[in-house]
């Protein structure tokens, strides 16, 4: 099918020139003002988009005007097999892809490198190339779509965010991005058939199945979510609303001041001193140690996470992943200014990409997982603060209280003392919850000491049952005590907290698994699982609800195959899978296995004349 | 081997609630033109869909040169020729380009015949197809068509849209390409041009909301539908009481009535019906077709009368 790939070609070689140099133009353009390859990955994402929107629009047109019956007549009646006739247009649409998207990209990055002392790494070329796999992504999405004859065929869009819009390194969103890319070829053959069925075969079956039913999970859980919360604010109920916020609810804790979330752990207090705190607490003595960072951006990642640059008082500097070092220019002339590294001396590369924090006092500070390091701004050097080892990671909390100047990790709270014109750990208080649960840390200085304050419930809405507060006394000495707890209470239903479980527990591992799998860079919960969070513990109540939505769904699967052309064993598998699935397998069933109408009647005694 | 071109067995097509074809029984012999006559939404172009494996039947089976229709192959499909209305080639494409692409792809594929056909159209290899007149487009997709030697050619009303010198050429090449330069291949042919199908047709078929309603020679057709004038002098007689009306009109005073498949004792019983004349006049196809179709629309004949 030569021919028919050089036709394609030919049909859409000037929609692809104008395509590619618009985008060259638009590229060099808005490098001019900014620096794409290293701006946030929103910009990456709205990139990410466009050019899916372009692979959709072809896929639109192309698949839009061969599906008219005859036309498609004419593609397909004919001596080939239509995977080869399928392969004709698919190569077609990777011939243009590498024209209008990948060439121009290339070229703008390729151009930056060479002739400016901007930082592009290895990464960049691959996210130049994954933005062209993305756009043959949606090209072969939107054949499906066109080819499919159910209108929920849209739902394979989700396939691609699902699958490949991950933190992650660049090998890993390009192999993904590769899988993704097989899986649609593969959709699309299904439907790439004379009478456009996706046929019986189990594999297909599944195939087509399992895009729909996440589809249906998470607008399940999304919809249902934005609903719930719409029904909360008409009835004046809504937790997050300012005039009806809960009392002792995670709400409430969230947005006091430092010193009033401590007042509200000590507020039930019998301490005897308690009252002498709650004194002493104001605004001034009081800080928030963070979480700053949750998530640190691995080796090598597919766009940017955190702030890739940060500027002292002459110089822009950008972190390279290739080197893993900053490379300084004059903010004014552009000039290249060296690189700079880890330690205090510069000249080592970090373990990993720092971000860029601040304290109460504005100093700004480089953290990457292991190593702190604070920006003298008018010398442009680094000084190495902490370090830790291990499993503990930074968590970019930093404050500045007296004397002592406060860092969180996954593990604890280090309250560094000065010591000979350096930082020493004078005392640690161990998180005691899990760092994923924990949602602020605030310190306040009082006559004792310093009082330390632990707000769990991060994840509250997520389904973690746990939220208490915890405030420890750390004294002039060093020794922590613990003095104060109290339970938060939950701000919305337990049922809506578990949404994302109960309504299909399977679908929940399936879309959560990946996060499992992969590293996306997420500090992670000191000594824990990284499956701990699949294998979190549910309330009764959440069981009771998965269970009778999974019981449901087998029924309403049961009596929607209860007549028609389904085999008792497809319609036992259907069942089944819907037990499993839950509703979001009962709505696939609806969609892949349509109620037949009955048009069909037994025949008539109509006799041909003859 | 079995014989017959088209094979279909109670065949039934649904779109939603509405049937295309409705138990659809039919077998065409091989070597033969068969016309294909009915009204629009008769069910023929979803017939050929059907037997081209375009649209899964929802009851019943299909058989094309003896192979079930839902399986056709790539070598099956290089047997059967397919002509439609819409002539629906890709406009980007060259002529030359097109004609080696199908040149490629069907192993007997018949250079002469292509020229032989595409001479009687003004078409030029380096033209684009979106460049070619209708009757021009018509005029290739029946050249490239002819030239894959097929043993079944299916033309799906090829000359609709087309002016009387187009219809005219498409029709004589098709002739003299085909029928005097026959080498066995069946066609199937559907027209709402009875000069067309009068000039082809060695079989006539008729469907009607999807079902068979006749299938013979059209010259035995045309013999068994007459039209029978007569003249009542007083109020004309309910005449859709006797048998076999298909149509009834007063013109003149004169009621005139086609009828189908009735001798000459139908006269006798319009004058027991107190016809004071009568007489008989054969009708050519296209009245005789005209009638037999609208007869389905009951209401619209009843009124005529």
């Amino acid at each position: 099918m030569l021919e028919l790939y050089f036709s394609e070609l030919r049909r859409f070689r000037k929609a692809a020139a104008i395509h590619g140099i618009a985008c060259l133009l638009i590229l060099v353009a808005l490098e001019q003002v900014g620096d794409l390859p290293n701006e946030s990955s929103w910009t990456h994402v709205v990139m990410l988009m466009l050019y899916m929107l372009s692979g959709l629009g072809l896929a639109l047109y192309q698949f839009g005007t061969y599906r008219q019956p005859n036309r498609w007549i004419w593609l397909l009646h004919r001596p080939t097999h239509r995977a080869r006739i399928l392969a004709a247009l698919v190569l077609a649409a990777v011939t243009l892809t590498l024209l209008a998207v990948a060439l121009p990209l290339f070229i703008v990055l390729a151009s930056q490198a060479h002739f400016t002392n901007r930082v592009i790494d290895g990464r960049h070329y691959a996210g130049a190339a994954f933005l062209a796999l993305s756009t043959l992504s949606a090209w072969m999405a939107g054949g499906y779509m066109m080819l499919h004859r159910s209108r929920w065929a849209f739902a394979i869009l989700v396939l691609p965010v699902v699958l490949t819009m991950r933190m992650a390194t660049a090998a890993t969103v390009l192999g993904l991005g590769v899988a993704c890319c097989a899986l649609l070829l593969f959709l699309l053959y299904t439907v790439f058939r004379p009478s456009r069925r996706i046929g019986d075969g189990a594999g297909t079956v599944v195939a087509n199945a399992l895009p729909l039913q996440v589809c249906f999970y998470l607008a399940l859980v999304w919809g249902g979510s934005m609903l719930f919360q719409l029904g909360q604010m008409l009835a004046g109920v809504y937790p997050l609303s300012s005039d009806h916020v809960p009392r002792g609810g995670h709400t409430e804790a969230v947005r006091s001041y430092p010193d009033e979330a401590i007042q509200l752990g000590l507020a039930t207090n019998a301490n005897p001193r308690a009252s002498v705190w709650r004194a002493d607490l104001d605004r001034d003595n009081s800080v928030s140690v963070g979480p700053n960072v949750r998530q640190y951006a691995v080796r090598n990642l597919i766009t940017n996470q955190g702030r890739v640059m940060f500027s002292d008082d002459v110089n822009l500097r950008t972190f390279s992943h290739d080197r893993m070092m900053y490379r300084g220019v004059n903010r004014r002339t552009r000039a290249d200014k060296g690189w700079l590294g880890a330690g205090d001396d510069g000249m080592a590369p970090f373990d990993a990409q720092p971000t860029v924090v601040r304290d109460n006092r504005k100093t700004t500070y480089l953290v990457n997982p292991h190593d702190l390091h604070v920006l003298n701004a008018a010398r442009g050097t680094l000084h190495r603060m902490l370090r830790v080892d291990g499993t503990e990671q930074l968590a970019g909390g930093v404050a500045v209280l007296g004397d002592r100047t406060l860092v969180l990790t996954n593990r604890r709270l280090i309250l560094l003392a000065p010591s000979a014109g350096r930082q020493d750990i004078a005392a640690a208080v161990r998180l005691p919850l899990p760092f994923g649960d924990l949602e602020r840390v605030d310190a306040a200085g009082v006559t004792d000491g310093i009082l330390v304050s632990f707000l769990y419930g991060y994840r509250q809405t997520d389904g973690v049952a746990d939220a208490p507060q915890i405030i420890y006394l750390v004294d002039h000495a060093g020794r922590v005590q613990q003095v104060a707890r109290r339970e938060l209470t939950h701000d919305f239903p337990l049922l809506f907290e578990h949404k994302d479980w109960w309504v299909s527990p399977a679908l929940y591992a399936l879309v959560n698994l990946p996060d499992a799998l992969i590293d996306n860079g997420s500090i992670p919960d000191d000594g824990a699982s990284r499956f701990a969070e699949l294998l979190r513990p549910r309330p009764s109540v959440a069981w009771a609800a998965a269970l009778a939505a999974c019981l449901l769904s087998a029924a309403c699967a049961a009596w929607w195959t209860r007549c028609g052309r389904a085999t008792p064993r497809t319609r036992l598998t259907w069942c089944f899978a819907c037990l499993v699935l839950g509703v979001p397998g009962l709505l696939s069933l609806m969609v892949l296995w349509p109620r037949e109408h009955a048009a069909v009647r037994p025949a008539l005694a109509v006799a041909a004349h003859g | 081997m079995n014989d017959y071109a088209i094979d279909t067995e109670a065949l039934c097509l649904s779109y939603g609630n509405k049937l295309a074809l409705d138990h659809l029984t039919l077998r065409l012999p091989r070597g033969a033109v068969h016309t294909f006559v009915g009204a629009n939404g008769a069910g023929k172009s979803s017939l050929f869909r059907v037997l081209l494996g375009f649209e899964q039947a929802s009851a019943g089976s299909a058989r094309v040169l003896g192979h079930d229709a839902t399986r056709l192959t790539p070598a099956l499909r290089e047997r059967i020729g397919y002509v439609n209305e819409e002539h629906a080639l890709p406009g980007w494409m060259r002529v030359r380009e097109l004609k080696r692409m199908h040149e490629r792809q069907y192993a007997r594929w018949n250079e002469a015949r292509y020229h032989e056909v595409i001479r009687h159209f003004n078409v030029m290899p380096d033209q684009r197809v979106c460049e070619l007149s209708r009757g021009e487009q018509a005029g290739l997709n029946l050249a490239l068509a002819l030239s894959q030697c097929p043993e079944l050619l299916i033309l799906d009303e090829p000359t609709l849209g087309l002016d009387v010198v187009a219809k005219r050429v498409f029709l004589d090449t098709m002739l003299e390409t085909t029928l005097f330069d026959n080498d066995g291949a069946t066609i199937v042919f559907c027209s709402h041009q009875m000069d067309e199908i009068e000039r082809v047709a060695d079989n006539l078929v008729i469907l009607e909301h999807g079902r068979l309603r006749y299938m013979n020679g059209p010259a035995d057709f045309c013999e068994r539908i007459r039209l029978w004038v007569a003249a009542f002098p007083f109020k004309t007689p309910d005449v859709w009481q006797l048998p076999g009306v298909l149509q009834a009109q007063t013109i003149e005073g004169h009621t005139h009535l086609v009828v189908f498949d009735q001798d000459d004792s139908f006269g006798a019983r319009l004058k027991l019906l107190g016809a004071q004349s009568v007489q008989t006049i054969p009708l050519g196809l296209e009245r005789a077709v005209n009638a037999f179709l609208t007869c389905g629309h009951a209401g619209t004949s009843r009124r005529a009368a």
